[in-house]
């Protein structure tokens, strides 16, 4: 059975749903699987972001609130952390825009395995719920950082010790399992169910970025499973995987000859490709929303296939970075120190190469265009302090500060969120049939870039000073100044406006939903095949009676001669009108 | 080398003949059991490597070496090796009848081969039950552990294969045709095969003496 | 259009603060200028390219702004371009990296000449240890803990019966002379941070981890635990002083040895009882205290606590704000108690028989008093007993109003203030989070719940 097999099966609608329970709920269709998903992620995420607006109340307004207390901050440091990375970037730019865009840029039907598809959006449902729970159990939930590390993480003394970091842990595991089935999924579809003509190098940079992320996960998550098993083990059984004979509040524990170190080793064998999970999909998105938008074909398009490739490969060798500072052999600091710097280089070609396809271009300043014009600036910043950390000595001093909290959440926070942003923005019309509010989409991207980068910018500098991160209160260290203290008022102030500016994105989405015009087909004039479904929204099936053929990449932008400043990808030249036609564009079988 | 032909090429230029058409031969189920079989054994792998460093700490007692440790002698669990042996081959029988057209004898053999992996799993239970008589216990030693981290997850995948398994008889029972079920019954197989060997790895990691870690570490540069 | 101006505003103001800030590293107090350096040399390299990048992005974003009258350019590729680039990205990473790999292989490579001096990571304390006359560290392990040996100093080793003891947050060290700081731990992840030095590393239990510098600057700098270690974490705080090497060893002879400090004398109980009578007149006879003379309740205090006071006491660390006028009373009493006779006196008062406090506030809901100790109980215990090698004394069954008294007195800072009160930040940082009178009252109606 070749793929080719596949693409030509005939439409059997066997699956077509008949209830509103088939339809909405226990779906098999790919698109509303991706809704579930974004709606559930977006949902978790928006606890988080109020979670962060909480912490930083305590950072900028010491002691005001009565029920932050210490524990409770760590806790929703804690929870911040682990909902943003996990339930929220991944679980949206995989699950949902993953889910979504796969068979429709590829022209297949839906994914490869329906079922398991919609197994992977409940599992991942229940891993949420029991995320969630831990907030009502005894204890509350885990405040050990989304780290996790041991000993503490299991320990009293740290909130959430008992029930908070079983649950935890239990929720990484469904969560694990969840993303798997959902892997499995968009890696066999890649691989084998891409319609006629739609080769590797054909793919839409959102595709790749996709694609290797899922691979980056399906081997990484492993490592996150097995430290969380060995690690309840460690909780409730006795072992001593990762817990050396030790005091815990002046009581002696049972534990004997473990190495936490090998906890840490394992998480971050998880933990950077992870942030390679998240940033591979955006970096896609963002590919082609300035392309698109730029009316220009991606600049130096195999080179950005093969830095995804590169980054994705060399994000397994660099996870001893994180640990720098954690006491391990000194000696690997050359070795993680080396490899780390080595990816800048294919992340800054991927740099070079975004602002290079705007160069020449002829710039649409969208919504999308905007929010992807912002992530440029907010990446090209939080990859330049990433520098910093990945130096292992300069890391000596900035390590464990605010200088980390900052650069990742600019690299990794800002930066794909406005990718996200810039994503919905732009795939809005396919996926509802209306566009949302422009001037609503520029206020909300205004307060929130501005907003986001005055809040990161400033604090890489009290982190230079050596602010401590996860501190709950900094009480009256001699080395800080006052100012310091002002600062934070200042960054909590711009915190609760970006918070409340989401709120504008929110509105204009139930508003455009309820009240907004039904928007062109393919309002923004893109080549890519989601864009040309018989149906706009796609269908069930995607695709009516016959798959779509493709016929050249997806960048075919403002090509000389043509009639249109697009050519769709499931054109023949035939089919294109020209105001002088070249010789030779098309394949020659 | 076509996978690399594959990403060079400029897709902004007509593809030649051929190019455009990609074949796979493998089929898509079988792909994505390979892709998981490939996580599976990452996932045991990180196990592994954990345990190399871990036995190189001072508090590690390896289950085999000296007379009176429980895997010096490793006959029991040779018996659950032959045991799962005959499970995978069961199987293997299983999906060459069907090719054969023996769908009566293809059922006997999958039958077989779900009843010998239980077996086995019983088995495994019995060795745990035996190790804890000789007081070995879960949170003893790390290489006691170790052993019951490694057999628990080694059991908890064939389960999975089980349920995999009941699936297709489930299948068969509501009357799907063989033909649309063959690619699992082959899938199942594939994976006994996969778990058997897995076994192996594991059987030969778990039983081996304090020398023979020590000789792994400094291999790996674990030590 | 507005976009363009705003990044360029942003890159501009980006500039000015970089170099306007005032939020920069910390004065230098050690010999590791070099990591300075690394880090300003990141801070051009990257900084030039950040601002090329983005003057770039503007001057496109501006320049190629959409005319419909105008095409793109159809370019899909320039190699030439591409390899420039990714040349030149090359040279300066490798600018960054080469520099930072040399200073790395300093830090890695400690001195021979080093001295050795353990830190001790606890939750939530620093403490530490000298090697003694033979210059060797004694084994340690967590499995030997235990009141008397919060260390862990394996009692067996002959290297460790001269190692000296600090039990004290603040340590002292020589100028100028390069200090390994052998890093240990004995429950869980803290990290020796001084921002002065530039270095810091991980305290890991079961291991033993390392860090090396010289300081270089006198004066007195924070050390900050930085990596997460429980509820406390923000508490974890010592100092480092930095003095003479003949200051230092003036510092250093104060402090027992690990052998001293096994040592306990014999207790003489007819001199701990007359002593006790200076103390009866305000405490009672039977130790119970008197709300009228602001006096606390003594039966319930353990001897290690009574010992560290009547030594803060003495040495003016607690009862020394103006204001503290029942503290200063207790400082001239104390100073009269003779140092090598106050064990007895303690010891009896241990052995006094527990009397109940009576409540005498009234009004506080104990429920959410219960939520505000959550805080609290770490290291004063669920039951309010108390944990000795936390530092923490035992609350149930003190006087409502005296527990009261202290908790404001640490939260307005006067106690807890002085420099040398080992867990007076930790307690002054802890009571804020109390904030109102209100919520006061529901805390100590819960402790007063405990007894």
């Amino acid at each position: 059975m070749t793929h080719i097999a596949l693409a030509d099966e005939d439409f059997k609608d066997d699956h077509h749903p008949k209830t509103f329970y088939g339809k909405y709920v226990w779906s098999l269709d790919h698109k509303v699987i991706a809704v579930q998903y974004s709606c559930t992620a977006l949902f978790v995420g928006l606890v988080a972001l109020v979670l962060s607006v909480l912490m930083r109340l305590q950072l900028g307004f010491p002691d005001t609130l009565g029920f932050l207390s210490p524990g409770v901050y760590l806790q929703y440091v804690t929870m911040h952390g682990m909902i943003m990375v996990v339930y929220l970037l991944t679980a949206l730019l995989l699950g949902g825009f993953g889910n979504y865009m796969i068979p429709l840029m590829l022209g297949t039907r839906d994914m490869v395995f329906p079922t398991l598809n919609m197994l992977s959006f409940w599992f991942y449902l229940v891993s949420v719920i029991v995320l969630l729970a831990s907030f009502f159990v005894p204890g509350g939930p885990t405040g050990a950082g989304w780290t996790i590390y041991p000993p503490q993480a299991i320990l009293e003394g740290t909130p959430g010790a008992g029930w908070g970091i079983y649950l935890m842990l239990i929720s990484l595991g469904i969560f694990i399992i969840a993303f798997t089935m959902g892997g499995l999924n968009y890696i066999t579809t890649i691989l084998q169910a891409r319609t006629h003509g739609m080769t590797l190098m054909r793919m839409p940079l959102t595709i790749w970025g996709i694609f290797i992320a899922t691979i980056l996960g399906l081997f990484a998550f492993p490592a996150l499973l097995v430290s969380a098993i060995m690690m309840m083990l460690d909780a409730t059984l006795g072992t001593s995987f990762f817990m050396p004979a030790i005091m815990s509040l002046g009581e002696p524990m049972d534990h004997e000859g473990g190495s936490p170190l090998l906890f840490q080793h394992l998480f971050w064998f998880f933990g950077h490709p992870e942030v390679y999970i998240v940033a591979l999909p955006a970096f896609g998105m963002v590919s082609d929303v300035l392309s698109i938008h730029a009316r220009k074909n991606i600049f130096g398009y195999r080179m950005m296939v093969w830095a995804i490739v590169i980054i994705g490969g060399l994000s397994f060798i660099v996870w001893a970075h994180h640990m720098y500072v954690s006491g391990m052999n000194p000696y690997f600091g050359f070795f993680f120190a080396t490899s780390t710097l080595i990816i800048a280089v294919p992340t800054a070609i991927k740099v070079y190469n975004w602002v290079l396809t705007l160069w020449r271009g002829n710039i649409q300043l969208t919504v999308p265009m905007l929010f992807a014009i912002g992530f440029i600036f907010t990446f090209t910043h939080g990859g330049m302090s990433g520098l910093f950390l990945g130096n292992v000595i300069v890391d000596l001093p900035l390590s464990d500060t605010f200088f980390v909290v900052a650069h990742f959440h600019m690299v990794m926070g800002v930066s794909p969120i406005l990718v996200l942003y810039a994503s919905i923005y732009h795939w809005f019309p396919l996926i509802s049939g209306k566009q949302l509010h422009t001037g609503m989409g520029k206020l909300h991207f205004w307060v929130t870039f501005i907003g986001a980068y005055s809040i990161f910018l400033p604090m890489h500098y009290i982190g230079i000073m050596g602010v401590p991160r996860r501190y709950y209160a900094l009480g009256d260290a001699s080395y800080l100044p006052q100012s310091v203290h002002t600062l934070n008022e200042n960054i909590t102030i711009a915190v609760i406006i970006v918070a409340l500016a989401q709120l504008i994105f929110l509105f204009n989405v139930f508003w455009t939903l309820r009240y907004g015009p039904k928007s062109e087909r393919n309002p923004w004039k893109a080549t890519s095949l989601e864009w040309h479904t018989p149906n706009v929204p796609p269908g069930h099936g995607n695709w009516g009676d016959k798959l779509p053929v493709v016929h050249r990449w997806a960048y075919d932008y403002s090509v000389p001669g043509a009639k249109e400043d697009y050519i769709p990808q499931h054109l023949t030249d035939d089919e294109v009108e020209w105001d002088q036609r070249p010789e030779k564009r098309e394949d020659s079988e | 080398m076509r996978w690399l032909d594959s990403i060079t090429v400029k897709p902004w230029l007509p593809q030649p003949a051929g190019m455009a058409v990609e074949t796979h031969h493998t089929p898509v189920p079988i792909l994505a059991l390979r892709v998981l079989m490939g996580i599976i054994t990452v996932f045991f792998l990180l196990i592994m490597v954990t345990f190399i460093v871990r036995s190189q700490f001072d508090d590690f007692r390896a289950l085999a070496g000296e007379p009176w440790q429980p895997f010096t002698d490793t006959g029991r669990l040779w018996i659950n090796t032959f045991v799962l042996l005959l499970a995978s081959i069961g199987m293997e029988v299983a999906v060459r009848q069907w090719q054969n057209g023996q769908t009566r004898l293809m059922l006997l053999m999958l039958s077989a081969g779900a009843f010998l992996a239980i077996s086995f799993l019983v088995l495994q239970v019995a060795v745990w039950r035996y190790l804890l008589s000789l007081g070995y216990g879960l949170s003893e030693n790390p290489a006691n552990s170790y052993f019951y981290l490694f057999t628990g997850l080694h059991a908890i995948h064939l389960l999975g294969g089980l349920v995999a398994l009941v699936r297709v008889f489930f299948r068969l029972y509501r009357g799907v045709s063989a033909e649309r079920v063959f690619l699992a019954v082959k899938g199942c197989a594939i994976y006994w095969h996969y778990l058997f060997i897995l076994w192996l790895v594991l059987f030969f990691f778990l039983t081996r003496t304090p020398e023979t870690y020590a000789f792994i570490a400094a291999v790996c540069g674990l030590g | 259009m507005l976009i363009a101006w705003v990044l360029l505003a942003l890159i501009v103001a980006t500039v000015v603060l970089h170099f306007a800030s005032p939020w920069w590293l910390t004065p230098l107090a050690s010999n590791w200028g070099s990591i300075d350096s690394t880090i300003n040399l990141a801070f051009w390299v990257t900084g030039i390219v950040f601002v090329l990048v983005n003057l770039f992005l503007v001057w496109v974003v501006f320049y190629y702004r959409y005319d419909k009258n105008r095409r793109a350019t159809y370019d899909p590729e320039n190699k030439p371009l591409e390899s420039w680039l990714t040349i030149l990205t090359s040279i300066g990473v490798i600018a960054m990296l080469a520099p930072g790999l040399v200073v790395w292989a300093n830090f890695v490579n400690v001195p021979e000449e080093a001295n050795e001096v353990e830190a001790l990571g606890q939750q939530w304390q620093w403490t530490y240890r000298f090697p003694g006359e033979d210059g060797v560290l004694g084994q340690a392990n967590a499995r030997f803990v235990t009141p008397e040996n919060p260390f862990g100093i394996d009692p067996n080793d002959p290297a460790s019966q001269d190692d000296i003891i600090i039990n004290s947050h603040r340590l002292h060290l020589p100028i100028d002379e390069p200090i390994k700081l052998v890093l240990r731990s004995n429950d869980v992840l803290h990290n020796f941070a001084v921002p002065n030095f530039r270095v810091k590393m991980d305290t890991v239990p079961g291991i033993q981890s390392y860090q090396w510098f010289t300081p270089s600057l006198k004066g007195t700098f924070d050390i900050m635990c930085m990596e997460l270690c429980g509820l406390a974490h923000y508490t974890m705080r010592g100092q480092v002083i930095i003095e003479e090497r003949e200051d230092f060893e003036a510092w250093l002879a104060q402090f027992p040895t690990f052998a001293e400090t096994q040592s306990r004398p014999a207790y003489d109980h007819s001199a701990g009882e007359s002593l006790y009578m200076t103390c009866a007149g305000c405490h009672g006879m039977d130790g119970s205290g008197n709300a009228a003379l602001n006096a606390p309740n003594l039966t319930m205090l353990d001897n290690w606590y009574m010992e560290r006071q009547m030594r803060y006491y003495r040495e003016g660390i607690r009862g020394t704000h103006p204001e503290d006028s029942w503290g200063q009373q207790m400082v001239a009493i104390a100073s009269t108690v003779p140092e090598e006779t106050q064990a007895d006196l303690l010891r009896y008062i241990e052995q006094l028989p527990l009397v109940a406090s009576e409540p005498t506030l009234n009004g506080g809901d104990i429920e959410r008093g219960k939520r505000i100790y959550e805080s609290c109980a770490v290291c004063h215990g669920n039951q309010a007993e108390g944990r000795q090698l936390l530092g923490a004394p035992g609350l149930a069954g003190q006087a409502d109003w005296y527990l009261k008294r202290q908790l404001e007195h640490y939260s307005m800072g006067w106690r807890g203030r002085h420099e040398q009160d080992q867990f007076g930040t930790q307690m002054r940082l802890m009571t804020r989070t109390i904030q109102s009178p209100e919520r006061l009252n529901d805390l100590l109606a819960y402790i007063g719940s405990l007894q």
